[in-house]
């Protein structure tokens, strides 16, 4: 650096401002001058063109436009002006300049070579020059560095500056981190001057860039790499993918591991996509899980992989996670109190009334709220029993075996349980009536249909980790599935609700030694058999003949739909959301085995496949190894193929049975080796939560909001964001110890079904966030039935039948049960959530049907006995002495314990209620000639509940002197028709 | 079956009586719905369209598409081929010119649940409502039975509710719900009492409603009720429209492939339609996802929907309401142009939709085509001639264009297609 001041400014002033020279001629001649002062060797270049991109573009050279720059200069002999216009025309400072005027951009290049603006003669004359065109904003670049004087303190910020920018360049060439962040490198060399301080600085803020991006990608390469990019991101994401014409195209060639060339690729990308979205990982960390993502859902908010993205791109960002607040989520938002929450939690899971003393301890803290919930699952019995078995069917949907569905797997021609074909064949055989078989036959369905739902509650009730509900090396029979499984297990009664743990003995193989008869009128008997199969292979649910045969699947669908439900109810994935894509016509002509090969298929086959295989075992009909000779359970079309090879069990045209990238070696157990990976996963918790929530919370646990242009879009994703919260602590909490009553006493507890209230009137997109949460929920067909049956002492409409595995049939339970929102689990399977007409019609014939006898049986009963109207008689009436108190007291206790309503003597609505009843006894005096609890002109006869001595009512116990029975019915229909009634 | 029992003395009880079943309770519509009709029918499972409605002959040297190929060609109905195939010949022969055929229409999946989400919402992505929703939110959302589902997609998207029916036994219980079940003659509670509880009830329904601290759902599902307890009272009207008919549909066996209600949810929805209670409906068939000995199990379900086609159509000419119903037909998808190895047929995302309306302008076209192998073929958007710089048609180009058809633009206006393009379908001039 030869020349003190900027070449051509001192030139020009040494030429007296006019020497006859032209100033093109004299740029032309300082540019020339400048190059003889140019080194040849390339390392000369290399400082050169670092020279220019400080000078030029304020930032530390590129190492890729470094050595094209350099190569280029090496090209023009070291001639810099034959470079300088294409260095400077960059698409980079046009977007960084563009607008900007000529002194701004003339004093900017002073701040960037020397850290100081131009004085005002040397502004006016590079402005000068810019303006006629004389110098272009490169070539000025260029002379104000070339101009600085040695020795000088421009000399030295200038010489810092490169030092500081060679350091960040060369670690960038060495790969220590991806430069991506002009801006972030921009001001590195902006804070550089000509102190020592300064430099240090900036070479302290390098190293610790490096070592952070040694954190990034050492984070990257052991939580992301494999657990997100390579089983996710990378079956669409890459240049040949379906993705590949996005903004987000990663490699998957190449070293994976740390300095790795795929490593280094793909955080790069990263680091390019967060910076096209000003750094909002939102957007990335929206689409994995479906939102607004072509490829639907990848990982919940709530998995392992999701969280680990999450780090990774807040550690490229510096951001800190974007969780919604929950406090702020429920800002204004009430939760009931202990009372109302206990009894709520007790009519769903308990299907019963809180008792006193169960609420007095509720009442005292939340710990007692919590013992209480605790004492409502212990000592509820059925009532509990049966939520559990409810809200797992409602998932499972296992019952549909009990309305239309054929049980495949209880086919008595198949013959592959003799203790069932033979059964049948026998009873025919010995005279029996088909009927006298069916009675039999239709508890055996009902055991073995029931199995996986009783495993369930079992599990529960019983204490035990939830993992057993995959692990149980067991089923659960009743007394009759017991026969045909050979169970050996003994009990007290035929009563088929009763369950027990057994297992399944009773399958045989069709092997060489498999002898049957097909008789024409009595059916197939099996007459030898080579033993039963004593080793079945249980893994809880996965392997029970009802959820195999409720998923059922075929010689193409290669067990995919039991894999799709597996993964669904127990790992939180829904692969489905991830075919819902564009299927390419090429795609579908593949037919070079499409699910291994073609990225269109593979995004999902290569996640789904292998968990198909791991049902290798079970054929069609759920059965294990069900192919004649009982060595595997592949079809006979397969196993003439060329691909079959001898003692296969599983297609050699799919992937290998596994899960995860991870192999099931052992095909003899794969459903215990699955079983295992499911409750070693953390997803396994949190699909724990989302199976129970439904039947807990009347509505199913939120869906990521797919579509970002959609209407109330923000409401329902801040929904969804403040839930999954939820659910990830119940989740961690949960995964402690398994235990599903603490679970659901946690669920309980939080304010997803606690809230009540709200400070002030909801609307807007706060209404759509908070919308289907906490009271007010439509109780199912069965909850409502439960809840009259606690309050009246019987059911709507309960018919003994031996058709029914519980002895009887219910209006609600059965008659009425789809008028009434409920499900049939096979083609009705979502409950309806808000009446109808014919369902406020249904409840009214609730109402109507049972509001009679309910009250002339209750005032029949002895006062210890009474059910609804202890305290008062038939004689207590408006006009009778103390009697308004007694009626008023009286209507407070229904409210309050029809209505779940805590009434003051003189509210507005038990005032209202009293009214009412005064004014319905005046009317019923005037009708009534014949004082009995219905009066015949204008009502029916009650209808009196089947079930005993108990509800045969005489002549004498129906009358109704002083017309207060007649009254209390109608009261009675007003409360059970009432919104608190049935909405809880 | 024969006219109900319940039903026959409901009547004479209200003669006998000389007074009305049910005392009209407050705040009752007192006019019948005459207004435009529309279903549609869910076809549960993945339908073979190159059977039906987009038949296919087999191609020397490709596989084998079809086996009715072997021994007959494509039939022609007026403008539509068809398959000769299960009852098809009837189906087509009879309602050609009330039928527009929609083929080559691409789901964009082979999964069972996105597959009916795209056909029946219109897009691939959970949110939006189905039709029925949508047309029941026009037309006439306060009536007792405005949107009546029967299974499959549902979607209100929270602008009206959907009921469901159980069948006909003991339907009338629920809808004259103040009638004895076992002694007809007579009411269980005094008429004039329950007046007096339903004006109370409502009384209470309003000072909730007015509670400023209700959630959500308690809001809603209150609001939900008083429409239930205001719009119940016209089901009467629907118990005397049941009390005029003969004889009610049963479930049936289907070829040996499992019974069917179909024709219990037809003459239900019908009835429903001619009482002036529902508007809207969704009718649902499965059975059709034949994975294995494709001909011998899907051709009686075909057959049977055929059947069930047209006995919509000839009830709901019987009951008069055929001039105002429009039918939508679709499936989760279509099924494979080839035989798996257990002569079944799995998923292919390419299928069709069949609109259909008493003698439509719109009728007796086919818009969309697929080729030899049934992959779709793209067509201009705007001559809706085949054109392979076209566009394929996709579930949310039907639903754009029908919800013009039907005049839903407005109510689907929160729910829009904007990035779909305009298929003039329903034009009779292309």
């Amino acid at each position: 650096m030869e020349i003190a001041l900027p070449a051509l400014y001192r030139l020009w002033r040494s030429s007296g401002k006019n020497h006859g020279l032209s100033s093109l001629a004299l740029l032309s001649a300082a540019l020339i001058a400048l190059s003889s002062f140019s080194a040849t060797a390339q390392d000369d270049y290399d400082a050169q063109v670092q020279e220019m991109y400080v000078a030029y573009y304020g930032r530390p050279a590129d190492p890729a436009g470094l050595e094209w720059w350099s190569g280029k200069l090496n090209d023009a002999s070291g001639n810099l002006s034959e470079i300088i216009e294409s260095f400077g025309a960059s698409d980079e400072y046009q977007q960084r300049f563009a607008g900007s005027t000529n002194e701004d951009l003339v004093n900017n290049i002073f701040l960037q070579v020397l850290g100081r603006d131009a004085d005002a003669a040397g502004l006016d004359f590079y402005v000068g020059k810019i303006n006629s065109g004389d110098m272009t904003l490169a070539t000025l670049a260029l002379n104000v560095a070339n101009g600085i004087e040695d020795g000088s303190s421009d000399d030295a910020i200038f010489r810092n500056k490169l030092e500081v920018a060679d350091a960040y360049t060369q670690a960038v060439d060495e790969g220590q981190f991806s430069y991506t962040d002009i801006d972030s490198a921009k001001r590195i060399l902006d804070d550089v001057d000509g102190s020592e301080a300064s430099r240090t600085a900036a070479l302290s803020i390098i190293e610790t860039i490096v070592g952070a991006e040694t954190e990034v990608e050492q984070y990257f390469v052991e939580n992301v790499q494999q657990q997100v990019l390579q089983p996710a991101c990378l079956n669409c994401h890459i240049e040949e993918g379906l993705s590949g014409h996005t903004n987000l195209v990663f490699n998957n060639t190449g070293e994976t591991g740390i300095g790795g060339e795929q490593t280094t690729y793909n955080i790069a990308v990263f680091k390019g996509y967060l910076t096209s979205v000003d750094n909002d990982e939102s957007v990335i960390l929206n689409k994995v899980q479906g939102i607004s993502h072509g490829g639907g859902t990848q990982f919940s908010s709530i998995s392992s992989e999701y969280q680990a993205l999450t780090t990774f791109l807040n550690l490229l960002t510096g951001n800190v996670s974007n969780e919604v607040v929950l406090s702020e989520f429920w800002s204004g938002i009430g939760l009931a109190d202990a009372r109302q929450t206990l009894r709520r939690a007790a009519i769903i899971i308990a299907g019963r009334l809180p008792s006193d003393a169960e609420y007095a301890q509720a009442e005292m803290n939340d710990e007692g709220l919590r013992q209480a919930l605790a004492s409502l699952m212990e000592s509820s019995g059925e009532g509990f029993h049966n939520f559990l078995i409810r809200s797992a069917n409602d998932r499972l949907l296992t019952d549909a075996f009990l309305e239309s569905l054929k049980f495949e797997a209880l086919d008595v021609r198949d013959g592959f349980y003799p203790e069932l074909t033979n059964a049948s064949y026998d009873n025919l055989a010995e005279g029996g009536t088909q009927s006298d078989f069916f009675d039999w036959f239709s508890k055996v369905s009902y055991g073995v249909t029931r199995a996986p739902l009783e495993l369930i509650a079992y599990v529960v009730e019983q204490d035990l980790p939830y993992t057993e509900i995959l692990t149980a090396d067991y089923m659960m029979v009743n007394p009759q599935s017991a026969e045909i499984l050979r169970a050996n297990i003994q009990f007290d009664s035929d009563d088929p609700t009763i369950f027990k743990p057994g297992k399944n003995n009773g399958q045989i193989f069709r092997d060489e030694e498999w002898v049957h008869e097909n008789n024409d009128e009595f059916g197939v008997r099996i007459n030898a058999h080579s033993g039963f199969f004593e080793n079945y292979p249980h893994a809880g649910v996965l392997n029970t003949q009802a959820f195999l045969n409720r998923y059922p699947t075929t010689e193409t669908n290669r067990n995919r739909a039991r894999a799709r439900w597996t993964l669904y109810h127990f790992l939180d994935l829904d692969i489905e959301k991830s075919a819902s894509r564009t299927t390419d016509p090429e795609a579908l002509a593949d037919t070079d085995n499409p699910t291994m090969n073609n990225a269109a298929c593979t995004v999902c086959h290569a996640i789904h496949d292998p968990v198909a295989g791991v049902f290798q075992n079970y054929g069609n009909e759920g059965r294990y190894r069900s192919s004649a000779g009982g060595h595997d359970a592949l079809p006979r079309t397969y196993k003439q193929s060329d691909l079959y090879q001898s003692g296969d069990t599983w297609y050699a045209d799919m992937l290998k049975p596994g899960i995860d990238g991870k192999e099931a070696l052992d095909n003899t157990n794969s459903m215990q080796w699955l079983a295992q990976e499911i409750i070693d996963d953390s997803r396994f918790s949190s699909a724990t939560i989302k199976f129970w929530w439904s039947g807990l919370m009347g509505q199913e646990a939120l869906e990521a909001p797919e579509n970002s242009s959609d209407v109330n879009f923000s409401a329902l994703l801040d929904a969804y964001e403040a839930q999954q919260e939820t659910i990830s602590q119940l989740a961690s909490d949960f995964a402690k110890n398994f235990q599903v009553k603490a679970l659901l006493i946690d669920m309980i507890m939080s304010p997803w079904f606690r809230v009540s209230t709200s400070a002030s009137t909801i609307d807007g997109e706060r209404k759509i966030s908070l919308d289907n949460i906490g009271a007010g929920r439509l109780l199912t067909p069965r909850e409502l039935e439960n809840k009259s049956y606690h309050l009246l002492g019987f059911r709507w409409g309960e018919a003994e039948t031996w058709r029914s595995p519980e002895g009887y049939t219910t209006h609600l339970g059965n008659t009425f049960r789809i008028d009434y929102g409920g499900i049939d689990s096979n083609g009705i399977t979502e409950r309806m959530r808000q009446m109808t007409a014919i369902m406020s019609n249904t409840a009214q014939a609730q109402a109507l049907a049972m509001a009679c006898p309910a009250v002339v049986l209750d005032f029949n009963r002895n006062e210890a006995d009474k059910i609804l109207f202890s305290g008062i008689d038939r004689t207590v009436t408006p006009t009778s002495s103390g009697g308004p108190d007694l009626l008023k007291e009286k209507l407070q206790a229904l409210h309050s314990s029809l209505l779940g309503e805590e009434l003051a003597l003189d509210s507005t609505e038990l005032t209202e209620s009293y009214d009412l009843l005064v004014t319905l006894w005046q009317d019923r005096q005037s009708r009534n000639a014949t004082k009995r609890a219905w009066n015949v002109s204008d009502e029916f006869a009650c209808k009196f509940p089947e079930g005993g001595e108990s509800y045969s009512i005489s002549s004498d116990e129906a009358e109704d002197p002083n017309y207060m029975l007649g009254t209390w019915i109608t009261m009675l229909v007003y409360f059970m028709t009432d919104f608190s009634y049935l909405h809880e | 079956m024969k006219r109900r029992e319940l039903l026959k003395m409901m009547a004479m009880s209200a003669s006998s009586v000389g007074m009305p079943l049910l005392a009209k309770p407050l705040f009752a519509q007192s006019s019948q719905y005459t207004g435009p009709l529309f279903l549609t029918l869910q076809v549960s499972g993945a339908w073979d369209v190159s059977s039906f409605c987009d038949p296919k002959t087999n191609i020397s040297g490709a596989p084998e598409i079809n086996r009715w190929s072997q021994t007959a060609g494509i039939q022609q109905a007026g403008n539509i081929p068809y398959a000769p195939f299960g009852n098809n010949n009837a189906l087509f022969e009879k309602y050609h010119r009330d039928m527009l055929i929609i083929n080559g229409v691409d789901t964009q999946t082979n999964a069972h649940s996105v597959g009916i989400l795209h056909n029946w919402s219109g897009r691939n992505a959970v949110g939006y409502p189905s039709l029925p929703a949508l047309f029941s939110a026009t037309y006439a959302p306060n009536l007792p039975l405005s949107y009546i589902n029967f299974g499959g997609y549902a979607n209100s998207a929270g602008l009206v509710r959907y009921s469901r029916l159980n069948g006909i036994d003991n339907l009338g219980e629920l809808l004259i719900p103040n009638v004895a079940d076992i002694d007809k003659s007579k009411s269980y509670r005094n008429v004039s009492d329950m007046e007096k509880i339903s004006a109370l009830q409502q009384q209470r329904l309003d000072r909730l409603s007015n509670n400023e601290t209700l959630l959500p759902r308690q809001r809603n599902n209150a609001a939900a009720y008083a429409a239930a307890l205001n719009n119940g009272a016209d089901l009467e009207t629907f118990a005397n429209t049941l009390l005029g008919v003969d004889s009610f549909q049963e479930e049936v066996e289907v070829g040996g492939t499992g019974s069917s209600d179909l024709l219990t949810q037809i003459q239900l929805s019908v009835l429903a339609f001619s009482a002036g209670v529902a508007c809207s409906g969704d009718l649902y068939v499965k059975g059709f996802d034949t994975h294995n000995d494709h001909d011998q199990d899907h051709e009686p379900r075909l057959a049977h929907l055929a059947d069930a086609i047209d006995y919509l159509w000839t009830y709901a000419e019987e009951r008069g309401v055929a001039d105002r119903l429009t039918l939508m037909i679709a499936s989760d998808f279509a099924r494979t142009p080839y035989y798996n190895s257990t002569d079944g047929k799995d998923h292919w995302p390419i299928g069709s939709v069949i609109c259909m309306k008493k003698e439509a302008s719109w009728g007796n076209r086919v818009v969309g085509s697929t080729d030899s192998a049934q992959a779709a073929l793209a067509l201009n958007p705007s001559t809706l001639v085949q054109d392979n710089n076209g566009v394929i048609i996709q579930p949310g180009h039907i639903h754009k264009a029908l919800r013009t058809e039907l005049g839903l633009d407005g109510a689907g206006l929160a729910f829009p297609f904007e990035l779909t393009d305009d298929l003039d379908i329903f034009n009779p001039a292309l």
